[in-house]
């Protein structure tokens, strides 16, 4: 495959991680322009365990995202006592602060005599371990896109269970959630937290195929289009970022038509969705006129009447 | 089930609810009515916890729940709908149910077929069986009203809050919901409806408490209350009774 594409399609897939971490918290009804902190978090945990501790890439993937999911927490409790735009204005200041920790972070080690690990505003260079063993872009590539496969399985699962009806309920009604019994918080922690593991996995993975970080990667903007992800693509699906991130990355920044002139187009485009389709191309009614016309074309008649195909009974006094 | 004793708030130097004290026993369908602002609504908030008192006690079930959060009074048995509807207009109408349902029961994770028997006959009782699938937005008024009531009863509840549960509706249609009520009142549920419409009050309640500016100004049966001197001059007016 060609090498450029490979960066091409390597990219859209790290970068969806950032974006799923921002959908989980716009369907619970929260703005975050601070998750590139995490994805940031994410990137140096698991450089630092493999690149200095000489961890395997697999704990020190889990390490990254446990990282960030810890940090989400300690962002999660103090500002998920705000609302709306106080929590975003909060979470853009976490992540400011978190750049600018990387930006006087000095940690670092001899390693074969050279030294190893974050350094300050000079970045973290030397995370070589995909390199070292040996394996190539392209199966990169691959291992991207098995673990978004695996985190966009756990996300589809989750929707359909308990907790995905209760981040919805509470990004929807958040008096109605807590009336009904959702204690508010709790769920919205465990959303932040969540989220936050998410983009910690996706730092973990654009550390080990950039070999070198820079903390002024983890800007503003890298939040600002983690949040334009789901608001182009769709607040109805997982899916719905990636397609955000697919028309970003795969189609602004990589086809040379647009060639300075993507912010504009990507401006233009956020601008236009948020007046007529606020809640992105795959919208929840979006996604329920497709899953009705896909139950109405292949599911049985019992499953086309979104019950059992029972008669219904009688409710218990 | 419930005692309210002596409830105070204020909104700004504004009182709301002053000395407030209401009891209501199982199986009660207590009618809740007063003039606009009288502080019907503030007084459901302060039961399930929205708004709490500000001085005063409230229990239920014997136990004090004055400044329990919403959520804690919605797990011991207490739900209620709203004076605007409130129903997820992003999910379908059986997904408003199985949110409630998973809302209110912390052991149910997923939902299981007999969850969905149990649900989608909930629905076809209050009228809403051919709806299950359409999203809630496109419900109107006197649907989402029905399919607020239908959700209060999702997770068994002890105590039902009604708040103008007719409100915006037809006579047809408030006659539908008073239908619907009584059925759900014939159960042993205990009610507290609020209401302006009296003829659907005095045929669903046995008893009537009233407010106005905040204070209780009459509490006793139907026939007394509404023949109350104090509340024909504040609220119901004595040409509407002649």
């Amino acid at each position: 495959m060609d090498e450029y594409l490979v960066q091409v399609l390597s990219n859209i897939g790290m970068i969806s991680f950032l974006a799923l971490s921002a959908y989980i918290l716009l369907i619970t009804g929260e703005i975050s322009f601070g998750q590139q902190a995490f994805f940031a978090i994410g990137a140096y945990a698991s450089g630092i365990a493999t690149a200095m501790w000489g961890w395997g890439f697999w704990p020190g993937l889990v390490w990254g995202a446990a990282a960030a999911g810890a940090a989400a927490f300690l962002l999660a409790w103090p500002t998920l006592r705000m609302r709306g735009l106080f929590f975003a204005i909060g979470t853009l200041a976490f992540a400011e602060m978190v750049r600018l920790i990387f930006e006087i972070f000095r940690y670092q080690v001899e390693i074969d005599g050279e030294l190893v690990g974050p350094n300050g505003s000079e970045g973290f260079r030397g995370i070589r371990y995909i390199f070292e063993q040996d394996i190539s872009a392209f199966h990169y590539m691959l291992l991207i896109y098995a673990v978004l496969a695996g985190v966009l399985a756990l996300l589809f699962v989750i929707e359909r269970t308990r907790l995905g009806a209760i981040w919805r309920m509470l990004g929807e009604d958040e008096l109605l959630a807590e009336t009904e019994g959702v204690n508010r918080t709790y769920y919205k922690v465990l959303a932040t937290v969540v989220a936050g593991a998410v983009a910690g996995i996706g730092g973990a993975l654009y550390a080990h195929m950039n070999t070198y970080l820079e903390p002024k990667i983890f800007n503003v903007m890298l939040g600002v289009h983690s949040l334009a992800y789901g608001l182009i693509g769709g607040l109805g699906t997982a899916f719905g970022p990636l397609i955000g991130v697919g028309i970003d990355i795969g189609l602004l920044e990589s086809a040379r038509i647009f060639s300075g002139y993507r912010m504009i187009v990507f401006g233009g485009l956020v601008a236009l969705l948020l007046i007529f389709r606020p809640r992105g191309l795959l919208d929840e009614a979006a996604v329920h006129a497709l899953v009705a016309w896909w139950r109405n074309t292949f599911s049985s008649p019992a499953k086309r009447s979104g019950g059992s195909g029972r008669p219904p009974e009688r409710p218990g006094a | 089930m419930l005692e309210v004793e002596r409830v105070s708030r204020s909104f700004g130097g504004v009182a709301a609810l002053t000395d407030v004290s209401l009891e209501v026993g199982a199986g009660e369908v207590v009618g809740l009515i007063g003039p606009n602002g009288s502080g019907k609504s503030t007084l459901l908030n302060v039961i399930t916890g929205i708004s709490p008192a500000e001085r005063g006690v409230v229990r239920f079930d014997g136990r004090d729940v004055t400044s329990l959060r919403p959520d804690r009074t919605a797990a011991l048995g207490l739900t209620r709908t709203f004076q605007t509807p409130r129903v997820l207009h992003r999910m379908t109408v059986l997904e408003n149910l199985s949110a409630a349902l998973f809302a209110g029961s912390p052991k149910v994770r997923r939902l299981r077929k007999a969850d969905r028997e149990r649900l989608n006959g909930l629905l076809e009782e209050c009228g809403l069986g051919r709806r299950v699938d359409e999203l809630a937005s496109k419900l109107t008024l006197p649907e989402q009203r029905r399919l607020e009531l239908v959700r209060t009863l999702v997770s068994d509840p002890k105590l039902i809050l009604l708040d103008e549960p007719a409100g915006g509706m037809t006579p047809a249609e408030t006659e539908g919901m008073a239908r619907l009520i009584a059925e759900v009142a014939a159960r042993g549920r205990t009610c507290i409806v609020i209401e302006h419409k009296i003829d659907m009050i005095s045929s669903l309640c046995e008893r009537i408490c009233v407010l106005d500016f905040g204070r209780v100004i009459a509490d006793g049966t139907t026939r007394e209350v509404l023949e109350d001197e104090a509340v024909l001059d504040a609220y119901l007016g004595r040409r509407d009774i002649a």
